[in-house]
């Protein structure tokens, strides 16, 4: 076995990966511009004068995001094409993370492979991942692309163009979702913990251009809501109303909450937008079998990998930083920063960003106990193997259920345009430019699609889950 | 040593099946989805008629009726079996309300159904009649309640395998 195997490691990983990721990106492709939020953004891009997407005067501000809307339905010269290059901003992104992320890991050996193969599982099965691959919405899949083009980089040896690449890559982040600015601190750690392509200019350059974005949005922000949309409180939702009439004096306490609520959940899929669905569920002794394989299979892997951890950080306190310590950090500061972006209400997206390291501390974890197994008694080498093995179905079953999740969202997508048009035509009877997206937009809307929910039997979907 | 190579390939392919095992069912069954459509495991059974599908609220089975070209206004033969088999003309809108399905009645209305036709002005009568303010509203939210409601509009309620 040679341990230095240059590529073959990781292009065995990507093939084994290569099945979810080619129906992912079918059922990406498939899937229709929706009603719901995708007619809004057609009507905010489509004045071809002036866009004012790019002044930061909303509590969303996303430019980047808005100025490709824009240009795609502008120069597209068909709704199709139009259509086409969204689902394309889709699955670029898609495609780039998965495979940066298993070239950032650099498998070597079998046991690289195996534990890369689970790593992917992780940030294909969780939660976040699902949430944020909802066309047309792209913008926190660009960022976490971003993000691992920006830690590949920072990984390897400094070259010229480095610095240029990761102040790209912050800007296309950051210029897509709030949630890019979580690059801001991570290449900070990186230089500060002595990457090797992570330079002074780079971080500097980056910094004050995050300082900068965060003080332009400031000046404009003119009256930002307490709360923009319905937050997640114990056991229940709040609307945004009533979260404002019980905690508009004192806000503090409830944004430490959803931030917490942020990290928590990529950490133990619970709680879900803020709300404990699951452990309410266990409480009420009504907990089904999803749930179970759910939270258990984030609680374990989050052990495994604080269990990685410790070890790591002693082992680094003596030798000083390297990958692995570096893995630590970045988890670390990557989970604070997405609870502080996500104070105002908490969602499965917001932990994206986040999610990209926890994925790649999950490969060191599981690299780490599979070389433990080996070195165990019989016994113990059974045991291990098995947990494992056990650890990377219940992964496997979270993927497939995203799988399902991705045709769920065709098969409503059209649902939506099959009942919704006439409400629309009478909502937004006052507003030319929304309803005259929508009408050109509703052809393909209603289109017949090949791709729906698998009907699984009874005994899959308790194990699944609903998708 | 030597003895532990084996064993840390094997343990690392073990932990790697279930994403092999995964991985590549998903694969099979997209491709079935292909050769096999109509397989129940990718789609439900098929509305016998637009009827059927109006009445059990499968908007979706219903719109693909209208898609190919059935008008969504034109009345359709309801069999009244308590009646002695006779049948009833109505139009989908109205068959739509007295089976209860909001979605199937969005959906009409969203793809050509204009309850101001005369055959469809029952369809707001019987809304009322039947007290669903959720229909009602929808329904006077396109055209205005008629003026000569019949006294009552239905005897008795369609079926095909699913009603309020």
């Amino acid at each position: 076995m040679d341990p230095n195997g240059s590529w073959r490691w990781t292009v065995v990983v990507l093939a084994v990966a290569m099945p979810v990721l080619l129906v992912l990106g079918l059922v990406l492709w498939m899937t229709p511009y929706p009603l719901a939020e995708g007619v809004a953004l057609v009507e905010d891009i489509a004045s071809p004068v002036g866009p004012d997407f790019l002044l930061p005067t909303r509590a969303y501000y996303r430019p980047l995001f808005h100025l490709t809307l824009f240009t795609a339905w502008h120069s597209a010269g068909s709704v199709a094409t139009f259509v086409a290059i969204v689902r394309l901003l889709h699955l670029v992104p898609v495609a780039a993370l998965a495979i940066l992320f298993v070239v950032h890991l650099r498998p070597k050996t079998p046991t690289d492979a195996a534990a890369a193969i689970v790593a992917l599982t992780v940030l294909m099965g969780s939660p976040a991942f699902l949430d944020n691959i909802e066309i047309p919405l792209t913008y926190t899949i660009v960022g976490m692309a971003a993000l691992i083009g920006s830690w590949v980089l920072w990984e390897r040896q400094e070259r010229r163009w480095h610095t240029w690449a990761l102040v790209a890559l912050a800007l296309l982040a950051i210029g897509f979702k709030e949630q890019g600015l979580v690059i801001v601190p991570l290449l900070v750690v990186a230089w500060w913990t002595g990457a090797p392509g992570a330079s002074r200019a780079a971080t500097l350059s980056v910094t004050v251009l995050g300082g900068l974005y965060v003080a332009l949005r400031l000046l404009y922000r003119g009256h930002w809501a307490t709360f923009e949309q319905d937050i997640g409180y114990g056991f229940d939702y709040l609307s945004a109303r009533d979260a404002t009439a019980r905690f508009g004096a004192s806000p503090l306490g409830i944004y430490a909450y959803n931030g917490l609520s942020t990290m928590a959940n990529v950490l133990f899929t619970e709680p879900q937008s803020g709300v404990f669905s699951i452990t309410s569920a266990i409480v009420r002794g009504q907990a089904v079998p999803w749930q179970i394989v759910h939270l258990s299979s984030s609680v374990c892997l989050t052990g495994l990998i604080a269990w990685w951890g410790v070890a790591v950080a002693r082992r680094d306190a003596v030798a000083g930083w390297a990958r692995e310590s570096r893995t630590i950090v970045v988890l670390i500061v990557a989970l604070a920063a997405s609870g502080v972006l996500s104070f105002n209400y908490s969602r499965d997206r917001l932990g994206g960003m986040a999610l990209v390291p926890y994925a790649a501390a999950s490969y060191f974890a599981v690299r780490a106990a599979l070389a433990r197994t080996v070195e165990a008694t019989t016994v113990g080498r059974i045991v291990g193997v098995l947990a494992l093995v056990l650890l990377a179905s219940t992964w496997q079953v979270r993927t497939l259920r995203m799988l399902d999740g991705a045709r769920k969202r065709v098969a409503d997508n059209r649902k939506e345009w099959i009942t919704d048009l006439h409400q629309r035509r009478t909502d937004y009877a006052g507003r030319a430019d929304y309803l005259r997206a929508m009408e050109a937009l509703a052809p393909q809307g209603t289109a017949p699609v090949g791709v729906r929910p698998l009907r699984y039997p009874r005994w899959a979907l308790t194990l699944l889950g609903p998708s | 040593m030597a003895r532990s190579v084996p064993s840390a390939f094997l343990s690392a392919l073990l932990v790697a099946v279930p994403a092999i095992v995964g991985g590549l069912m998903s694969l099979v069954l997209e491709g079935a989805r292909f050769t096999s459509p109509a397989d129940p495991l990718f789609a439900p059974p098929a509305a016998r008629s637009f009827q059927e599908a109006l009445v059990d609220g499968d908007a979706d089975s219903a719109y693909d009726f209208i898609r190919a070209g059935l008008d969504p206004n034109a009345p359709l033969a309801v069999p009244r079996p308590a009646a002695n088999g006779t049948v009833e003309r109505l139009t989908p809108l109205t068959l739509g309300v007295a089976a209860g399905r909001t979605n199937v009645v969005l959906m009409l209305l969203s793809h050509g159904a204009r309850p101001e036709m005369p055959g469809n002005g029952l369809a707001l009568c019987l809304a009322a009649e039947l007290g669903d303010k959720e229909l009602l509203a929808i329904l006077t939210s396109a055209a205005p309640m008629p003026a000569d409601c019949p006294e009552r509009v239905l005897p008795e309620r369609p079926q095909s395998g699913g009603v309020r």
